[in-house]
């Protein structure tokens, strides 16, 4: 039965690099996204991983509406996001919240805290929540992060990093959304406070059928909460695959770097090739698979053409080996 | 990754030497600025008591008794204790009316700075592109003309005039303050919550408002305290050269004028409110400085 | 650490106290004790606040203006460093004691070169000029594996990615054959797959020269990696300190143990190890055992005195009233 929430669909992103503010030139295009399609099905998670240049952070500013596909669609429920406005628009973003990186810049530190979770809340509402509801939701949601009642009425900058970050989980969870997208939501944190709230966002998915795309470099918080691995190099999807079948497996060359690098590796053989070189420019996309040129495993054909995404062993990669 | 540096990890910077200790240990023990306190509540307290605290009408002068000394001088009395000048007016009593319209002048020219340069520069800073280019070749402009030049034009055209300067100072002054607002809410804009905001579909005013205001208040105000000095200065500069405060208003700066002519005889007509010029552009200064490092450092406190 | 192994650095009870108007006096090192040989990496590991990364400025003397460093003794190739002026410790740095800290982008001079930094410390120290300091820098260059070291000297620092950058810093450390390093987090502010590259030649560089390094971090697989031993640091102190593969597999301080449960693993599919609440307040620590409050085995006598350190075996000790059973 498939009950696909969020859909991105050959989505491209590109940027153009202007020089001179007046005589308009394009000195050239930043690839963000290079048709990336991804699905996800209600109640389960995704998790988007790469490192800088990838693309990933933009994968989340598109679906959130924050820039515009080149090419491609988003489309959530059903409803292509770009494209909704008035009514649409408002249900569109009570569905889709988002929890972002920084738990010190991404709270208003001059607002309290029940006006920080409540304002989304009555915007998204249009008017229509009297005041006694929103209070009630706001409490709900507090609580449902583990906050108590008092802590409604402190400001931001009372709170620890662990516990701002529960605060803006609240503030995403109070509209009631179905789609949350996490942004790094552990990478501020330190490592006990980071199983916390790790914890914590499992706890709110299974009880309230939460469907979360969470982004980034930690491999093991994205392992912890998915369903789900695509890794992303250079604005493409070049794996994409159940968790465990990736993490345990991966076939791409790219992929088993990050996977090493992630473990709590107690057997120092493992260590497979390498890489050397820089992550190349988005602006200066290499030819053919733009992974070739830090690929140990390279061939002729590697640089001329673009390898698809196939299905192998149980998910999808895209590489020449395969 | 960007992990949390260490909470006490501050901005190291190899052991610069006793004089950063000193420092440290001054701040210490003045936590509040006392003596610029005091001598704002002073100017404060004189400004609005100038008509109770006047021994004499500044503006009526006895021509029996120009030029007298100050007090302890020979000559003098404690009726006039700071001298009289040449119509015979009361030192002390100009003195007093001055810091009136010192700080009258002051309020004007900042309040209208910030209502003018609050908006132009938050949405200058907000908007970005093409609204903030222009916007800024306009304050370009404005700073980079000679306004000195200007006002006395104006004074020579209409006559000097309160008006006048309040104009002209706040042409200066405005520009400055919008500048600042943008670099504030530039830096601010792109911080989470401000694009959460817009994510969630808050409309921009509301934003602007709600959210980049109040982070902008803390930077205002300290640019407002250490602007009042500022204005105080240019006022009493303009005076000074004719092109502000018209005679027989008080004006320090006109004060200052007024004895030039007479610096070795009547040292006390400049003295004094040079003195007063000084002091209270000094107090406010350093008690904005101290707001300033006051709020800031907390601010990023985390 | 046999008796053939020379010895590097041996503090012994450094404390860092930081006075502070708004906060009081704040305790971010409060006596820490422990010694580097040559050759070795003696990883020091921690979370926010625990005062590993004042421990390195401590030790290099390069605190903050309101901060005080004092300790029984850092001795350090015959020297005492607390006794030392600046002065001193300045012939000292970037010779003898090098440092990498965290942040590549800050620690290079936007306005200079790279082959302008370089060159600062290898004139300074070494006495270099004209052309063997143009050679040497290039070839310091080439040591760190930077492509095009001709090109890249007359580079600026945001010319440069992330990587780069790191590198040339490591240049700089390595360019006077220091004889102990501090790494400060160099690899925090770095892509996973650059991270690997820059760890890879800390070690090799470490081979070569014989460095005693001390790694700092937070990340308790890079600790696995780099590092011979391990202390972990908490709240000011040092709880526990082992060889890292007896640390990692037999914990005894519940600190070790909790933190090494937090880390998802491969196969994690039951609820990760929490630590409940967090780290202590710097300016008011609690009395007796500071990680009493969120610890799961803490009992009265815990709360009331701090325990002292329990020694093992040589190099391996924890301060613990109930430690784990291995």
């Amino acid at each position: 039965m498939s009950d696909v929430v969020l859909r991105l669909h050959d989505v491209a992103v590109h940027f153009p690099v202007v020089r001179r503010l007046f005589a308009s030139r394009i000195a050239g295009w930043i690839r963000a996204l290079d048709g990336v399609t991804v699905e996800v099905q209600r109640g389960e998670t995704l998790g988007i991983v790469g490192e800088s240049g990838c693309g990933k952070t933009t994968v989340l500013r598109v679906i959130l509406r924050i820039v515009r596909p080149t090419a491609g669609w988003v489309v959530v429920d059903g409803q292509d996001v770009h494209v909704a406005k008035g009514q649409q628009l408002r249900e569109f973003r009570r569905k889709v919240q988002a929890v972002f990186q920084d738990p010190y810049s991404s709270l208003n530190s001059r607002m309290r805290v029940d006006r920080i979770v409540s304002e989304p809340l009555e915007a998204l509402s249009s008017g229509r929540m009297v005041r006694d509801e929103v209070r009630g939701q706001v409490m709900d949601a507090l609580e449902s992060v583990g906050l108590r009642s008092e802590h409604a009425e402190l400001y931001p900058h009372q709170f620890s990093g662990g516990q701002r970050q529960r605060i803006a989980i609240a503030r995403a969870i109070a509209p009631r959304p179905a789609v949350l997208l996490l942004d790094e939501p552990t990478s501020a944190l330190d490592v006990s406070v980071r199983a916390q709230i790790l914890n914590l966002l499992r706890d709110i998915q299974r009880a309230h059928n939460l469907t979360y795309v969470i982004v980034s470099h930690d491999l093991g918080a994205v392992r912890y909460l998915s369903t789900n691995i695509a890794v992303m190099y250079l604005g493409r999807v070049v794996e994409v695959g159940p968790s465990p079948v990736v993490c345990s497996e991966p076939l791409h060359p790219y992929t088993q770097v990050l996977m090493v690098g992630s473990e709590r590796n107690l057997d120092a053989s493992a260590e497979p090739a390498l890489m050397e070189g820089e992550v190349p420019s988005p602006m200066a996309v290499p030819s053919g698979c733009s992974f070739h040129t830090r690929c140990p495993y390279a061939m002729p054909r590697c640089s001329v053409q673009e390898p698809a995404l196939q299905h192998r062993r149980g998910r999808e990669v895209a590489c020449h080996l395969y | 990754m960007h992990l949390r540096p260490d909470a006490t990890n501050g901005q190291s910077t190899a052991d610069a030497g006793a004089g950063w200790r000193i420092q440290a240990r001054l701040r210490q023990f003045l936590p509040v600025p006392g003596l610029p306190i005091l001598v704002i509540s002073a100017v404060l307290l004189t400004a609005v008591g100038a008509p109770l605290l006047s021994p004499h009408v500044p503006t009526r002068g006895d021509l029996d008794r120009s030029l007298l000394p100050p007090f302890w001088a020979s000559g003098g009395s404690l009726d006039h204790p700071l001298g009289t000048d040449l119509y015979g007016r009361d030192q002390l009593s100009r003195i007093f009316y001055g810091a009136r319209i010192s700080l009258w002048v002051a309020a004007l020219v900042i309040s209208v700075s910030i209502v003018v340069g609050t908006p132009v520069g938050m949405i200058a800073g907000y908007v970005g592109g093409w609204f903030d280019a222009i916007l800024m070749r306009m304050v370009d402009l404005v700073l980079a003309f000679p306004l000195i030049l200007l006002a006395i034009m104006l004074a020579v055209v209409f006559g000097p005039s309160f008006a006048n300067v309040v104009v002209v100072v706040s042409l200066l002054i405005w520009p400055r303050l919008a500048r600042l607002i943008r670099a504030e809410t530039l830096s601010l804009r792109h911080n989470d919550f401000v694009v959460y905001a817009e994510v969630v579909g808050i409309p921009v005013w509301r934003i602007m408002i709600r959210h980049l205001f109040p982070n902008v208040l803390p930077t205002l105000i300290v640019m407002t305290t250490l602007e009042i000095g500022h204005v105080i200065l240019i006022e009493s500069s303009l005076s000074f050269l004719g092109a502000g405060i018209p005679p027989p208003y008080p004006s320090w700066g006109l004060m200052v004028a007024d004895g030039r002519g007479r610096i070795v005889t009547g040292w006390w007509l400049s003295l004094f409110p040079g003195l007063a010029i000084l002091v209270t552009v000094l107090a406010f200064t350093l008690f904005g400085d101290w707001l300033r490092e006051r709020l800031d450092p907390r601010l990023r406190d985390r | 650490m046999s008796a053939q192994e020379q010895l590097v650095l041996d503090v012994r009870n450094l404390r860092v106290t930081i006075s502070s108007p708004t906060r009081g006096v704040v305790r971010a090192v409060d006596g820490v004790s422990f010694r580097v040989c040559r050759g070795e990496t003696l990883g020091i590991v921690g979370e926010s606040a625990s005062g590993k990364s004042m421990t390195a400025l401590g030790i290099m003397r390069l605190q903050p203006p309101n901060a005080q460093v004092e300790a029984e003794q850092i001795w350090f190739e015959g020297q005492d460093l607390v006794r030392l002026t600046q002065q001193q410790m300045r012939r000292l740095r970037g010779r003898r004691i090098a440092m990498i800290p965290q942040d590549p982008t800050t620690s290079l001079n936007p306005a200079f070169t790279m082959g302008d930094q370089l060159s600062e410390p290898l004139a300074l120290h070494r006495r270099l000029r004209g052309a063997v300091l143009r050679d040497e820098v290039i070839a310091a260059l080439r040591r760190v594996k930077v492509p095009a070291p001709e090109h890249r000297v007359h580079q600026f620092p945001h010319q440069l990615s992330g990587g780069m950058r790191q590198r040339v810093v490591g240049a700089i450390a390595f360019s006077c054959n220091p004889v102990l390093l501090i790494a400060d987090e160099p690899t925090t502010a770095l892509d996973v797959t650059i991270q690997h590259q820059i760890l890879r030649l800390l070690k090799e560089l470490q081979r070569q020269i014989g460095v005693g390094l001390i790694f700092i971090t937070h990340d308790l697989s890079l600790a696995w990696r780099m590092c011979d031993r391990v202390a972990v640091m908490y709240a000011g102190r040092i709880v526990e300190t082992g060889p890292v593969g007896d640390l990692f597999a037999n914990p005894r301080h519940p600190y070790t143990a909790a933190l090494l449960a937090c880390l998802p693993t491969r196969d994690s599919v039951e609820r990760l190890g929490v630590i409940e609440g967090s780290p202590p307040d710097p300016a008011a620590f609690p009395s007796g055992c500071r990680f009493a409050p969120r610890c799961s085995r803490a009992e009265d006598a815990c709360r009331v005195k701090y325990p002292e350190e329990t020694q093992l075996k040589r190099d391996r000790s924890f301060s613990c009233f109930l430690p784990m059973r291995t």
